[in-house]
C-alpha cells in the first residue's frame, strides 16, 4: 500500500543522495575523495601538523644537514639542515594555492566568456569571443605561461597568472559547448518563450547544469596545474625560495642523487600523491555526472 | 715450424696493437658551465670564451705561471717611449696561423683595430688610449697610446692575433661601413688563430672540439691531447655519472661543494685547486636606505660569519679587501673585519636606523643557479638576524639580476657574487667595481659615485711606474675598506678541477697552477697517459 | 557541405591570422617591458656608443610598429627572423639546428604514443577486468599522474647509470655530408648509415619514453573506455550475431569508430609534447629546440621569444590540421558535417 501523504519532494536532495551512493561505491573515487580531504587538512594545518614549521622559511644548520630519513626527520634534511617533510606539507600548500588562484582567476573569465559566446552563438558577439579564444590556444600552455611569467617577475603570483592565462580558453570552450547543447533543451525554450532575459537563462537555467562538467574539469585539472606549476618551479620560474615549492624541491634535489636520494625523492613522489588523488576524484565525478571525455 | 708461425702470428698481434695505441688519437674530454658565446676574441670576454682562446689564439706577451708577470710570446722583445706613449713590438718570425700564413705585424694591427672598432668585450682597456697602430715593417709593430696606460702591457694577453686574411675573405654585411659585420659572423664558430689548438667543431650550447696544430711555432708535445672535446654540462647529476663511468676526464672548477665531494670520492679521481683573480663580494648599495649609513654597513661587516662562509667554500683564503691576495697591487696590511657581535652592535647603535630595524628589512639577492652563493646568503641573513637586520632573500634569474641594477631605487641592498679582474692587476677589479663609469650592471650595486676614488683611480691609469701604481692601489684599498665600507669581502673564489688522474696530467693537478685561471686550460702542457 | 581541400585552406588562412595576431601581441610586449637586453647582453663595460649602434642595427630603436613591418618583411620574405641576443647569430640559424631535433624527438614520441597507447587500451578492453586489464589500468594511472621530469630522473638513474644500457644523455651529430633535414636518426636512416642511426635511436629513446610515458597512459585509458563503450553497441552485436569472425569485428568495425576520442586526445597530447619537451632536453642535454625556448624566454631575447611562440604556434596548428584530417578520415559523420 502506497503511502499517499508523501513527504514534500526534494529532487535536488534526491538527486544529489543517488549521486553520492553512486560515486561511493567505487573504492577508487572514495579513496581520491579521502586523500584530497587528507591533503587539505595537511595543507591548512600545515603550521600545527609540521615537526619542524621554522624549516619552511630562513633556516640554516649545516651540522644536521644530508641526513637520511629517521624518526626525528621522517623524510631527512636538505643540503640546510632543513626538514623535508615540513618542507613537503608547506610545499603542497602552496601547491594547493596555485591551484585554487589559478582556478579562481582561469575559470570564471573562461566560463563567462563561453556563457556568452554560446548563448549568442552565430552572432558577432560569439565569433570575437572564440577567435579571441582560439589566439590563447594557439601555443601550448606551458610555453606561453613561461613566456608571460619571464615577462614579468618570477614568483608565485605571476606563476598563477601566467598558468591561469593559459589555462582559461579551455574552460570556455567547454562552456560553450555545453551551452550549445543546453540550450536545446525543452527548459530553456520554454524560458526563452516566457520572455525571460538572456541574463536570466544564462544563470539560471542554463549555468546550473552546466556546473557539473566544469567542476569535474577543475578537478582534474588541479593535478596537471599542480605539474605545470611545478614544472615551472623546476626552472626557477615559479616559487622563490627559500619558500618551498614541491617542483624546485625536486629540481635542487636532483644534483644529490644518487647518495642523497631522499632529497628530490620524496617530494616527487609527494606530488605524484597530490595528483593521483585530485584525478581519482575527478574521475569518481566524471563517473557520477557520466560525461563523456573531454 | 708451428712455433716458431705462432710467435710471429702473436708479434704481429703485438704489434698492431701497439700501432694502434700508439698512433691512435688521444681525446681529452672535459666539461664547462655554458659553452663560449662566441669564438671570437674581439667580443667576448667570459671564462668559457678565454678558456677556449688560449688555445686557439696567440698574443703578443704571455703571463708567466708563477706571477702572471709578461713574458715573450709573439712579440720577442719590445721598447718603450720616454713619455710612456709609444710602444714599439718586435715580433717572433715563422709563427704560422692554421691555414699555413704567417703571422705578421699586419696582422696584429689588424687585431688592434679591429677590436677597437668593434668595441665590444675587452676592448675597453684600449678604446680611448690606443690612439693609432702603425705597421713599420712585417715584424715590427707600433702602438701610439693616446696617455699613459699603467697597465698596457699586461692587458695585451687578451689581445689575440687573428688572421687578417682569412677574416677579410669572410666579412658579411654589417654595421661597420666597408668592413662589413667585421668577420664576427665567420669568427663565431670559426677560429682565425695560430695557437696549439684549431677549432674543430663549436655546437652552440652543446660543445666545443679542438684539435690539435702539430706546426704551432712553440711546439706542441706529442703527449699532449690531439683532440679536446668540452661538452657543456650544468647538472650536478649528469657529471657526477659521466665521470663515474668514464665519459669525462675534467670537470669544471665551479662544482658545488656536495658534488665535488661525490667525485673526489670516485677511484682515481684527483683534485686541482687553482685561485682566481676573483673575490665573492657582499655588494652593499651605498645610495638605499638603510644601507646608505656607513655605521650599518660596517655593522653587517662585523656581523659576518667569515668561518662559517669559507666552510661553504672550503679551502678559500680569507679576503680582507677588494683585492685578491695574489694580484698585483694588493695592500698587505689592510685590518678588515672580522666576526665580532659586539662591534657590530656598537656601530649599529651609532647608525640613525638603530630603534627601527623593523621598518629597514633589506633585501638580498642572488643569482640563480650560481654555485652556493645561496647557502652564503641564507648564512648572511642567519648572522644579520643576530643584531636584529632583517633580510628578504631574493633568488634572481641572470637576466633578471641585472635588470634590477640598472637603477638605485631598483638594485637591492645587497647582492651576493663574485667578481673577477680581467687583467693581472688590482686596478682591473677595482675600477669594475668602484668607478661611477661602471654603475648599472651586475658588476657594482655599491653606486659608490664617489669622486675621491674616480680620481685615485684615473691617476692610477695612466701611472706607469710599477711602484707608484701599487701606491695608489694601496690608497684606494685603504679608502674603501677603511672609510667607506661599501662591500663585505668574504673569500677569494678557489676553483676546484676534479679530474681522472689515471687519464693525464697537468700543471694544475701538479702543484703549479697557472696563476691566472683561464690560463691552467691551455691544453699544450696536458699530458695524456 | 564543404569540400576537403576548402576545408583545409580555410583552416590554414584562419591559422595564419591567428599566429600574426598573437606575433605581434608578444612582439609588442617584450618590447614595452623595462629592461634593455642589448646593453644586458654587451656587459657592463661596453660603450653607450656601442650599445647604441647595437641597438640600432637590431632595430630597437624605432617604433613599434615600424620594428614589427620589419620583421614580418625578413620572415616573410627571407625567412630571418632577426638576430638573437643570446646565441649571437641569426635566429633563422638557430631554428634550422635546433627544431628538427625536437621536431624528431617529438615524433619518436608520437608514435610511441600511438602504438602503445592504442595497444595497450586494446588488450585492457578486451580482456576487461582480468589482471591484465587491472595491470594495465594501475600502471596508466600512475603514468598520468607522475610529473615527466619525475620519469626523466628514473630513467636516467636507471638505464643510463646504474644498468649501462642508454646514454647519459646528448646526442651525436652526423658527418656534414649527410645531414640533411637536420634530424639526426633521420638523416642518417635515409643515407643508409644504419651504425649512425642505432647510436641516434639510443640517445633518443629515454628521452622520448619519458615524455610520452604519461600521455601513453592517457590513451591507454582513453581507448580502453571508448573501445568498451563501443563493445557495448548494436552494430558490434550485430556483427557478432551474423558470424563476422573476431579478428574482423575488432579490426575493421570496433578500431574505426574507438579511434575518434583517441585521436581528439591526441591533439592535446602533441600540445602537451611540446611544451614538457623543454624540461626533458634539459636533464638529457638533448640539444633540441625546446631548451632553446627556454634559453632564449629566460635570456628575455626579443627576436627569439617571438621566433620561439610563433613556431610553436606553427607546428601546434599544423598538427592540429593533420589530426582533424586522421579524425574526419575515420568518422564518416564528421566529413559530411560542415565545420563547427
Amino acid at each position: 500500500m502506497s503511502d499517499k501523504k508523501t513527504k514534500r519532494s526534494r529532487p535536488r536532495w534526491e538527486k544529489f543522495k543517488r549521486q553520492w551512493s553512486k560515486f561511493a561505491s567505487n573504492r577508487l573515487s572514495l579513496l581520491g575523495l579521502i586523500v584530497v580531504i587528507l591533503l587539505i587538512v595537511l595543507a591548512v594545518f600545515a603550521k600545527q601538523i609540521a615537526p619542524y614549521p621554522e624549516h619552511a622559511g630562513l633556516y640554516l644548520d649545516f651540522q644536521s644537514a644530508n641526513q637520511g630519513p629517521s624518526w626525528k626527520h621522517l623524510a631527512g634534511t636538505d643540503e640546510y639542515g632543513r626538514d623535508i617533510f615540513s618542507r613537503m606539507l608547506f610545499g603542497l600548500r602552496v601547491s594547493l594555492e596555485i591551484g585554487l588562484l589559478v582556478l579562481a582567476i582561469g575559470v570564471p573569465i573562461g566560463v563567462l566568456l563561453g556563457l556568452i559566446a554560446g548563448y549568442h552563438r552565430n552572432t558577432k558577439i560569439d565569433t570575437a569571443i572564440m577567435r579571441f579564444t582560439d589566439l590563447f590556444m594557439a601555443v601550448p600552455p606551458l610555453v606561453l605561461a613561461l613566456v608571460v611569467v619571464a615577462m614579468a617577475t618570477p614568483g608565485f603570483f605571476f606563476a598563477a597568472i601566467g598558468i591561469a592565462i593559459a589555462w582559461w580558453p579551455w574552460y570556455t570552450r567547454l562552456t560553450y559547448s555545453l551551452v550549445t547543447s543546453l540550450s536545446n533543451e525543452m527548459y530553456v525554450k520554454y524560458a526563452e518563450l516566457s520572455g525571460a532575459s538572456s541574463r536570466h537563462i544564462i544563470l539560471r537555467e542554463i549555468l546550473p547544469n552546466a556546473v557539473s562538467p566544469i567542476f569535474t574539469k577543475m578537478s582534474l585539472d588541479m593535478g596537471m596545474i599542480i605539474i605545470i606549476a611545478s614544472s615551472m618551479s623546476f626552472v626557477g620560474l615559479g616559487v622563490q625560495p627559500p619558500a618551498p615549492s614541491l617542483g624546485s624541491m625536486v629540481s635542487n634535489g636532483i644534483k644529490f642523487l644518487p647518495e642523497f636520494w631522499w632529497i628530490p625523492v620524496f617530494p616527487a613522489l609527494f606530488v605524484v600523491l597530490i595528483v593521483l588523488g585530485f584525478n581519482l576524484l575527478g574521475d569518481g565525478l566524471r563517473d557520477v555526472f557520466a560525461i563523456e571525455e573531454l | 715450424m708451428k712455433r716458431l708461425a705462432k710467435t710471429m702470428a702473436f708479434s704481429l698481434v703485438l704489434l698492431m696493437a701497439f700501432g694502434a695505441v700508439v698512433t691512435a688519437a688521444t681525446t681529452l674530454r672535459t666539461t664547462i658551465t655554458a659553452t663560449p658565446e662566441s669564438l671570437d676574441p674581439a667580443v667576448t670576454s667570459g671564462e668559457n670564451d678565454w678558456k677556449v682562446a688560449v688555445n686557439l689564439y696567440d698574443y703578443l706577451v704571455y703571463p708567466a705561471f708563477a706571477d702572471a708577470s709578461p713574458e715573450a710570446s709573439v712579440a720577442e722583445s719590445w721598447e718603450v717611449s720616454a713619455d710612456s706613449l709609444t710602444w714599439t713590438f718586435h715580433l717572433n718570425q715563422g709563427i704560422t696561423f692554421h691555414d699555413g700564413t704567417e703571422l705578421t705585424a699586419e696582422d696584429v694591427k689588424f687585431s688592434m683595430d679591429r677590436m677597437i672598432a668593434i668595441g665590444e668585450g675587452y676592448a675597453y682597456f684600449f678604446s680611448n688610449r690606443v690612439a693609432e697602430t702603425t705597421v713599420v715593417d712585417d715584424y715590427t709593430v707600433v702602438f701610439q697610446l693616446s696617455e699613459p696606460f699603467g697597465p698596457f702591457l699586461v692587458t695585451l694577453y687578451r689581445l689575440a692575433i687573428v688572421n687578417k686574411d682569412l677574416v677579410m675573405a669572410n666579412l658579411a654585411d654589417g654595421m661597420y661601413g666597408e668592413y662589413g659585420d667585421y668577420g664576427k659572423g665567420f669568427l663565431l664558430t670559426n677560429d682565425a688563430g695560430s695557437g696549439p689548438y684549431s677549432a674543430e667543431e663549436f655546437r652552440i650550447r652543446n660543445y666545443v672540439k679542438l684539435a690539435k696544430y702539430n706546426d704551432y711555432w712553440q711546439g706542441v708535445s706529442a703527449v699532449a691531447p690531439d683532440v679536446v672535446i668540452a661538452n657543456e654540462v650544468l647538472d650536478a647529476a649528469t657529471t657526477k655519472m659521466m665521470m663515474g663511468s668514464g665519459e669525462i676526464d675534467l670537470a669544471h672548477g665551479r662544482q658545488e661543494l656536495t658534488t665535488l665531494n661525490a667525485l673526489t670520492a670516485m677511484n682515481d679521481v684527483d683534485v686541482a685547486f687553482f685561485p682566481e683573480m676573483s673575490l665573492n663580494f657582499f655588494m652593499i648599495n651605498t645610495k638605499k636606505a638603510p644601507t646608505d649609513d656607513i655605521h650599518f654597513r660596517r655593522a653587517m661587516a662585523y656581523a659576518t660569519d667569515y668561518a662559517a662562509m669559507m666552510a661553504i667554500y672550503p679551502d678559500s683564503p680569507r679576503a680582507l679587501g677588494p683585492v685578491p691576495s695574489h694580484v698585483f697591487g694588493y695592500a698587505a696590511d689592510l685590518a678588515g673585519y672580522e666576526y665580532n657581535l659586539e662591534l657590530a652592535k656598537q656601530e649599529l647603535a651609532l647608525s640613525p636606523y638603530a630603534g627601527q630595524l623593523k621598518q629597514y628589512p633589506i633585501d638580498v639577492s642572488y643569482i640563480q643557479g650560481n654555485g652556493d652563493t645561496a647557502k652564503l646568503c641564507l648564512q648572511f641573513a642567519a648572522n644579520m638576524a643576530q643584531i636584529g637586520i632583517q633580510v628578504n632573500l631574493v633568488e634572481a634569474p641572470w637576466v633578471l639580476f641585472c635588470n634590477q641594477e640598472e637603477s638605485i631605487e631598483t638594485s637591492p641592498h645587497v647582492t651576493n657574487l663574485f667578481a673577477n679582474a680581467s687583467y693581472p692587476e688590482a686596478g682591473a677589479i677595482l675600477e669594475l667595481k668602484y668607478a661611477s663609469w661602471t654603475v648599472g650592471g651586475w658588476n657594482q650595486n655599491e653606486w659608490l659615485e664617489s669622486d675621491t676614488f674616480d680620481a685615485l683611480i684615473s691617476e692610477a691609469l695612466v701611472t706607469v711606474d710599477s711602484e707608484a701604481r701599487a701606491g695608489l692601489y694601496a690608497e684606494m684599498q685603504h679608502y674603501l675598506v677603511d672609510d667607506l665600507c661599501p662591500s663585505i669581502y668574504t673569500f677569494v673564489s678557489v676553483l676546484k678541477a676534479a679530474y681522472r688522474g689515471d687519464v693525464f696530467t697537468w700543471p694544475a693537478g701538479n702543484g703549479s697552477p697557472h696563476a691566472i685561471a683561464e690560463f691552467n686550460f691551455n691544453y699544450r702542457f696536458f699530458e695524456m697517459l | 557541405m564543404q569540400s576537403m581541400p576548402v576545408f583545409i585552406l580555410k583552416r590554414l588562412l584562419y591559422g595564419v591570422l591567428v599566429l600574426l595576431v598573437l606575433s605581434f601581441v608578444i612582439f609588442s610586449f617584450i618590447r614595452l617591458i623595462p629592461g634593455d637586453p642589448v646593453r644586458m647582453s654587451l656587459g657592463p663595460t661596453v660603450a653607450d656608443e656601442v650599445v647604441e649602434r647595437m641597438r640600432s642595427d637590431l632595430y630597437f630603436d624605432r617604433p613599434v610598429v615600424v620594428q614589427y613591418a620589419h620583421w614580418l618583411k625578413g620572415v616573410l620574405l627571407h625567412g630571418d627572423f632577426g638576430q638573437s641576443l643570446y646565441t649571437k647569430r641569426a635566429v633563422s640559424e638557430d631554428i634550422a639546428e635546433f627544431l628538427p631535433r625536437t621536431l624528431e624527438l617529438a615524433l619518436l614520441s608520437a608514435i610511441l604514443i600511438l602504438v602503445f597507447g592504442i595497444l595497450l587500451g586494446t588488450i585492457s578492453a578486451l580482456f576487461r577486468n582480468s589482471w591484465l586489464d587491472n595491470t594495465v589500468r594501475l600502471l596508466s594511472y600512475l603514468g598520468v599522474v607522475t610529473p615527466p621530469y619525475a620519469f626523466a630522473i628514473l630513467f636516467l638513474l636507471v638505464f643510463a647509470f646504474y644498468w649501462k644500457v642508454f646514454p647519459l644523455g646528448g646526442m651525436p651529430t652526423l658527418p656534414p655530408e649527410i645531414q640533411t633535414t637536420g634530424m639526426v636518426a633521420f638523416d642518417a636512416l635515409i643515407h643508409g648509415r644504419f651504425d649512425l642511426f642505432g647510436d641516434a635511436l639510443a640517445h633518443l629513446f629515454l628521452p622520448a619514453v619519458s615524455l610520452s610515458l604519461g600521455s601513453i597512459a592517457y590513451q591507454a585509458r582513453i581507448h580502453r573506455s571508448s573501445m568498451i563503450d563501443n563493445i557495448g553497441k548494436d552494430y558490434i552485436a550485430f556483427a557478432n550475431v551474423v558470424g563476422v569472425k573476431r579478428r574482423t569485428v575488432i579490426a575493421k568495425h570496433l578500431m574505426k569508430p574507438s579511434f575518434i576520442p583517441s585521436l581528439t586526445i591526441f591533439g592535446l597530447q602533441v600540445a602537451s609534447l611540446l611544451g614538457n619537451a623543454f624540461l626533458i632536453e634539459v636533464m638529457f642535454r638533448y640539444p633540441g629546440f625546446s631548451r632553446y625556448s627556454l634559453s632564449v624566454i629566460m635570456a628575455k631575447d626579443p627576436y627569439g621569444i617571438v621566433a620561439v611562440t610563433l613556431i610553436f604556434g606553427v607546428v601546434f596548428a599544423i598538427a592540429n590540421i593533420l589530426i582533424d584530417l586522421g579524425i574526419a578520415g575515420l568518422d564518416p559523420r564528421v566529413r559530411l558535417r560542415t565545420t563547427e
